[in-house]
């Protein structure tokens, strides 16, 4: 559990507010707890709010990355909420991305593009759901 | 000058957050202030990860009418093989050593780098206003 | 150092006739930093006669807050035997002056440092001078990048002249820096008033779309005449990862589609 990092669920999504500059361990638990938190409450879509965080480097990044990808194996889309301008302008500038992870400029428009992950993902579960049924052959009972 | 010793994953976060701190006291704008605090976070954790512990030095620096801000990161670790490699880009992903060397060098307005394997690595970055 | 200029007596020293016309003030103090000399200039510039300010101590004219410290440049100019330069301000009378100095010491002809001398230039015109310049640049720049508010969700940054690295980071600036605080996440880079466009001006204009992207918004390249277009086809700049549009109009009108797209997936 972690004190400085509020994990909310609302509804399908999980929220996350990281309201302090994060250490190197920190940052290493905050992925375990989102990992965990999704897996305990079937979470479909992860926003985690970095408004508050004013230096994002190369580990950081890999972290979010990695989240990100990890969440994604478990069916559950990260959406980064409130990158910083500076943020942005010094990690184009360092040539560094975060691959697998979307941004959106707010919590509204991040909820959105995670409705829309929402739809799809459904309707992946319903057509995985359909396939798995005659690879049982539960179709056959 | 200030003296920050980096022996511990916390140091890292409190190395980056005196850099800001003194690039606020002379003035340097918002982008700037994050440019150098990335700049010594990535370098603050190679002597971290890589270095075996060190430390880093702060100062503010003058020349004539420019004022400008100089870090120096120390490690008496394994030293860096090949520098050019390690400042090429594309170079090192994960845990690569040197990482964070070519982005850092980009953010700041010069990048020394000195290192001996064996005996240590000094990096000094330099970034005027 | 005691010869006058006096043209009555006939008496006339060509290297005094230099330092009374230099335009700057020339002093030179003993070692218990009292004046043993002022030039004209800068009898002038205290208004004083070198009678009145002969044997005064240097604080009592200048008293800046190097003064009776070991910053003193004059102490430290016999100390360390070098010259010594720099700016300070003092208060000549309720007026602050700020200005630039070069202290030296002065040997006798035995070679023993008998004192120091100096010149001092008002540089207060001068600064004040730049910092207006420099007022005056900013707020062209200001200008010539407004970030304009079209509607909720949407900025329009219209660029008008060269687009050099300078104005280029300060656009990126402006426009991540007002979408993060009104929450826009379209952002139409209206191109009309560039004239000229070439691979380093496309570099720019992609480099503010990544960085946008990044950052989670959507911008769209509009005000591209045929003429650029033509250009960007002929010197193979890949555009194909932005939206682009011909006049603002359009842009607009896709600004508003891809808002709606994205509320209606919700």
């Amino acid at each position: 559990m972690i004190e400085e990092i509020p994990v909310l669920k609302i509804g399908p999504v999980l929220m996350v507010t990281i309201q302090t500059d994060l250490h190197d361990r920190l940052s290493e638990e905050l992925q375990n707890t989102i990992l965990e938190r999704v897996w305990s409450t079937s979470a479909s879509a992860v926003l985690i709010d970095i408004t508050a965080l004013q230096t994002v480097d190369s580990f950081i990044g890999r972290i979010l990355s990695e989240t990100a990808r990890m969440a994604r194996i478990m069916n559950a889309k990260v959406v980064l909420v409130g990158m910083r301008p500076p943020v942005t302008m010094t990690l184009l500038e360092m040539g560094l991305e975060i691959p697998d992870v979307e941004t959106a400029i707010d919590i509204e428009t991040g909820l959105n593009k995670l409705g829309y992950a929402l739809r799809e993902i459904e309707k992946k579960e319903d057509e995985g759901e359909a396939r798995k049924n005659k690879e049982w052959g539960y179709g056959n009972l | 000058m200030e003296i920050f010793e980096i022996l511990s994953e916390e140091d890292i976060v409190r190395a980056r957050m005196a850099a800001r701190t003194t690039a606020e006291k002379l003035g340097f704008s918002i982008v700037d202030k994050t440019r150098i605090a990335t700049a010594v976070s990535e370098l603050a954790r190679n002597v971290y990860n890589h270095g075996g512990g060190g430390r880093m030095e702060i100062e503010k620096i003058r020349e004539g009418k420019k004022s400008g801000i100089r870090c120096i990161f120390t490690d008496q670790g394994r030293g860096i093989p090949d520098i050019e490699q390690a400042m090429g880009d594309g170079f090192s992903t994960g845990n690569g050593l040197g990482q964070g060397l070519p982005g850092s060098k980009r953010l700041m307005d010069n990048l020394k780098i000195e290192s001996q394997i064996g005996k240590g690595t000094r990096v000094e970055i330099v970034k005027w206003k | 150092m005691k010869e006058r200029v006096n043209q009555e007596e006939g008496v006339w020293n060509l290297e005094r006739a230099i330092l009374d016309q230099v335009p700057a003030t020339i002093f030179a103090v003993d070692k218990d930093l009292n004046l043993i000399f002022m030039n004209r200039a800068g009898c002038k510039w205290f208004g004083k006669e070198w009678q009145e300010l002969e044997g005064m101590p240097c604080r009592d004219l200048f008293n800046t807050a190097f003064c009776g410290t070991e910053e003193c440049p004059m102490l430290k100019a016999f100390e360390l035997e070098k010259v010594n330069y720099g700016q300070n301000e003092f208060k000549m009378g309720k007026e602050k002056v700020i200005i630039e100095f070069c202290a030296s010491p002065l040997k006798d002809h035995e070679g023993r440092i008998m004192g120091g001398v100096e010149y001092v230039v008002d540089v207060t015109e001068k600064l004040a001078a730049e910092a207006r310049a420099r007022q005056l640049r900013e707020d062209i720049q200001e200008l010539s990048t407004p970030v304009l508010s079209i509607w909720e969700d949407t900025l329009v940054i219209p660029l008008i002249g060269t687009l050099d690295s300078r104005r280029a980071q300060d656009a990126m600036e402006k426009s991540l820096t007002s979408m993060a605080e009104q929450k826009a996440e379209v952002l139409i880079v209206d191109i009309t008033g560039v004239p000229v466009m070439d691979t380093m001006v496309a570099n720019h204009l992609i480099r503010m779309a990544t960085a946008v992207h990044l950052m989670g918004g959507q911008s769209i390249l509009t005000g591209i005449s045929p003429t650029t277009a033509r250009t960007i086809v002929h010197l193979g700049i890949d555009l194909t990862k932005i939206y682009t549009r011909a006049t603002m109009a359009q842009g607009l009108e896709l600004a508003i589609e891809l808002i709606n797209k994205r509320r209606k997936s919700s």
